[in-house]
């Protein structure tokens, strides 16, 4: 990714939910150079997983993963900081929080351009984008909590101890919870559309 | 279009289209790129950004 692409979805995020944070934290600031080392991460992390995963080295990660690597690379560098002066104990989980929302973030922004873009190419979605960029994205309610929430759960699960063969049990869970709720939506739907037949 | 295709839910004609590709005898090879789905069409820096306000 070129400096000035991730500067854009950086920048961009950080407007629309800097405000937000500071309002609730006023000494929440970035790390000097954070954003070179969040994007150096993130190349580095890249190169190893097409090394590793990619079989193809020609072809271009999918935007899946483009975004979790990013969200990887936030977590590590943890960007946001509370100023020296104003730290105490309290201060680092919600600090912690606080760098997952912002991972959350800049990787949905990423994840949904690219979408839009892909959407928009394809003769059967390019209907949708017109839809879809008026709308924006939409987050399922789950049977607690929504989508965003358990999403930035799962952050803290990737990071939990793993059973002695490395399988993240947790994590796997989180997606079985997904699946569990896009059956829940899926039947509302169906449901209402034999209620409301054309 | 029915609900199922509208909600890309996995109708009786895909459900034996899926076990098919799933039972497929494949290489090693092939199988590691059959789970390796790494291809994107548009690189990044070329797709326009969009900065949402709504998460």
């Amino acid at each position: 990714m070129k400096p000035e692409t991730f500067d854009a979805y950086w920048e961009g995020t950080l407007k629309v939910i800097l405000p937000q944070l500071k309002a609730l934290h006023p000494n929440v600031e970035l790390a000097p150079a954070a954003k070179d080392l969040v994007l150096s991460n993130y190349n580095a992390a890249k190169g190893v997983q097409k090394a590793i995963n990619g079989k193809d080295h020609e072809k271009l990660f999918d935007r899946h993963k483009i975004a979790s690597l990013i969200t990887h690379a936030i977590i590590k560098v943890q960007p946001l900081i509370i100023s020296v002066a104003t730290q105490s104990k309290s201060n680092s989980t919600t600090l912690e929080i606080k760098n997952e929302i912002f991972a959350y973030n800049i990787s949905l922004n990423i994840l949904w351009s690219m979408f839009i873009d892909k959407l928009g190419r394809d003769a059967e979605t390019s209907h949708l984008v017109p839809l879809m960029r008026t709308g924006k994205i939409q987050i399922p309610d789950c049977n607690h909590g929504n989508f965003k929430k358990n999403l930035i759960t799962s952050f803290y699960h990737i990071r939990w101890p793993r059973s002695e063969d490395g399988f993240n049990f947790l994590l796997m869970a989180k997606n079985y919870f997904m699946l569990e709720n896009y059956n829940l939506v899926y039947y509302k739907v169906e449901d209402f559309a034999n209620k409301h037949k054309i | 279009m029915d609900i199922n295709e509208l909600l890309n839910a996995e109708t009786p004609d895909k459900k034996k289209r899926n076990q098919e590709d799933f039972d497929k005898p494949r290489t090693t090879e092939e199988f590691e790129n059959w789970i390796s789905c790494d291809n994107s069409e548009t690189p990044i820096d070329e797709v326009e950004v969009i900065i949402l306000d709504n998460l």
